[in-house]
């Protein structure tokens, strides 16, 4: 599958809201559209193929079942630091990309179906499996 | 020295120096160590020149436990042994290989893989290897297209396989040994039993028989079997006139810990950007060396996993290959072999017919892996004899969970790796997924290579022979070739089973003199 094309994130609001209910204020869905796109594995995957990782994921780690606890974690690294709102969706990218970098750096790495992967990019999928 | 033991007078006495049964590349590498030397050396082999359908039926056998190809044709039976039909894919044990590991049970050699290296270096010159070098750097150095797939070696390194031609040690030195003087072969001459004295301490004689109804005896002062893992076990524990549980058997371990590598499909490599990865290519008979991707001992150490490799197969090319266990089928070597050469050829012609397949960015994973020494894996006695009156061996393959366990961290690993270096994922095949699951898939293989059935430790409790390669508690009884090794490790056996031959030759010259 190509890699769809992301969707220019124009987010204005106040950057306290939690990044959940963001997305829960966004049905539009262009948070999930940038967050849930795997940079990399769109690259060499189709959308079904995704999917199904996204699913493996969610019955492996039953506690992040739900879009907007994907979202949050998706959106705050492991140093507490968050990705605004506000911020283009290269920005969004380019933070997601940078957490799958350390993730790899730091062994934050998981299989699902067979994929070798971080774990942010498994969170991806997962909530790609939830569009 | 040629003599056919089908034209000899029946009941022929042969007398020797040092009598070397089987000529393979451990008996032929032995032999030729001897050429031209005042000593007298009968080289027995069960065949002839070329391959006999009689001859080559004395090696079938049952097998049973995990899934193997037919034991009639996973060797060959004549002058020169299953150099007849290698590859010539070698490389050399790591350090690691021969060291104790607490999560392997059984391993540690008594000897270090140092002690092996000048005979590494001269067993070079038998396979028709290229320069004893192993390290990467210099094989880039001389082809900079040689380019690593990753720029950091502290989990995954590039570990160097060297190819022979393949040397075909029948053909290559049938001259030499018929027209040496002191180095006596007998061909047709298929070693049926072998006598000790009556305490099993030393080995008087060994009979030999063939098809025409010859039967001869041959004494040596010096006895070394190099007929292969299956068939040195297969002999000592037939030769059970003076030791009940048969010869070197008194701890119950010949024919155990039979070992082979896996050879198995494990996953696919996907790479961010097209890359040939010339460096862990293979192109028959052109390729002198390349690399395949290896663990380091640390990370063996760390995650406590067996030692093996990856290699890497283009994807377009690999869909179209079947696994080996559903090619080499007929229990008749040339069939099972034809049907080898025409599947590769069906999946190039198959990858031929769509180039634009082949992008460089995807890779078959290849995982070629030990295992473990497992006293279960084994070879035993049938209840039926071959038609010279031996009882035919029989093979139980067994695989432990730790190969299982290993291949998926190995595997894992390069996925963590790539992944970190940013320049591709890994993708493991379905069998690796389930951690808790330890069957193995119907097209579970081997490389044919037959190891451990009568290894070497430094204690007879758990080992038939000794670092010297002598049988413990017989004093002139020898063993030669992979069924000595102690661990398998990742690389074909063949470098190193002649490498330890060659070891075994200068400490038996060394014996002879002292005792002169």
């Amino acid at each position: 599958m190509k890699r769809k094309t992301f969707i220019y994130l124009s987010v204005t609001g106040a950057v306290a809201t939690s990044l959940s209910s963001l997305y829960c204020h966004n049905p539009a869905g262009q948070w999930k559209t940038v967050l849930s796109q795997p940079e990399f594995l769109s690259h060499i995957c189709d959308a079904k193929t995704i999917s199904g990782i996204g699913n493996a994921y969610r019955s492996l780690v039953l506690t992040e079942t739900k879009a907007d606890q994907l979202v949050d974690l998706l959106m705050t690294d492991k140093g507490g630091n968050s990705i605004s709102g506000t911020q283009d969706s290269s920005s969004i990218i380019a933070f997601i990309n940078q957490n799958i970098e350390k993730d790899f750096k730091t062994g934050q790495t998981l299989v699902v179906s067979g994929w070798v992967l971080s774990v942010t990019e498994a969170r991806q999928c997962a909530l790609f499996s939830l569009a | 020295m040629h003599i056919d033991a089908r034209q000899s007078v029946n009941g022929s006495l042969i007398e020797g120096d040092i009598c070397i049964v089987g000529a393979g590349a451990a008996g032929i590498s032995m032999a030729l160590e001897w050429m031209n030397t005042p000593y007298k050396v009968i080289l027995l082999e069960g065949g002839g020149f070329d391959y006999d359908e009689k001859v080559q039926e004395l090696y079938s056998g049952k097998t049973t436990g995990q899934h193997y190809y037919p034991l009639k044709s996973s060797r060959l039976h004549y002058f020169g042994g299953t150099t007849g039909h290698w590859a010539g894919f070698c490389s050399t044990f790591d350090h690691i290989d021969f060291i104790n590991r607490d999560w392997v049970p059984g391993s540690g050699w008594p000897i270090s893989r140092k002690e092996l290296d000048p005979f590494y270096e001269r067993a070079h010159k038998n396979l028709d290897l290229g320069p004893y070098n192993y390290n990467v750097d210099y094989w880039q150095k001389n082809d900079p297209q040689l380019k690593s797939l990753l720029s950091d070696n502290q989990i995954i390194w590039n570990k160097i396989w060297q190819f022979s031609p393949p040397a075909r040690f029948g053909h290559k030195y049938k001259d030499t040994i018929v027209q040496s003087k002191n180095i006596h072969l007998y061909t047709y001459a298929n070693v049926t039993g072998i006598t000790a004295s009556e305490n099993a301490s030393q080995i008087k004689e060994v009979t030999v028989k063939n098809y025409a109804g010859k039967e001869h005896t041959v004494r040596a002062k010096i006895f070394v079997l190099a007929c292969c893992a299956i068939q040195n076990a297969r002999l000592l524990l037939a030769s059970d006139k003076q030791a009940s549980k048969g010869l070197g058997n008194d701890n119950d371990l010949v024919g155990r810990n039979f070992m082979e590598h896996l050879e198995i499909n494990s996953g696919e490599l996907w790479l961010e950007k097209p890359n040939a990865l010339k460096l862990y290519g293979f192109d028959f008979g052109v390729t002198k060396a390349r690399a395949e991707l290896a663990i380091t001992e640390k990370s063996q150490t760390e995650h406590k996993i067996l030692n093996g490799t990856l290699s890497l197969t283009p994807l377009s090319m690999a869909n179209s290959m079947k696994p080996m266990i559903d090619i080499w089928t007929s229990s008749d070597p040339r069939k099972s072999l034809d049907s080898m050469i025409s599947s590769f050829q069906k999946a190039g012609m198959e990858a031929a017919k769509n180039p634009g397949a082949n992008t460089g960015k995807s890779y078959q994973l290849f995982t070629r892996i030990e295992q473990a020494p497992n006293p279960s894996s084994r070879v035993t006695l049938d209840t039926e004899k071959d038609s010279l009156g031996v009882p035919r061996a029989t093979l139980h393959w067994e695989l432990t969970p730790l190969e299982k366990r290993s291949i998926r961290k190995i595997n894992e690993l390069l996925g963590q790796e790539v992944g970190r270096e940013g320049i591709g994922r890994v993708r493991m095949l379905e069998y690796l997924q389930d951690e808790k699951d330890h069957s193995w898939p119907a097209f579970t293989g081997g490389g044919w290579h037959h190891m451990g059935t009568t290894r070497m430790s430094d204690d007879p409790k758990t080992g038939v022979v000794d670092a010297n390669c002598k049988v413990y508690g017989i004093g002139n009884l020898f063993m030669a070739g992979s069924s000595c090794f102690t661990t398998a490790a990742a690389p074909n056996p063949t470098l190193t089973l002649t490498a330890l031959t060659l070891r075994l030759s200068d400490h038996l010259k060394q014996q002879i003199k002292s005792k002169a």
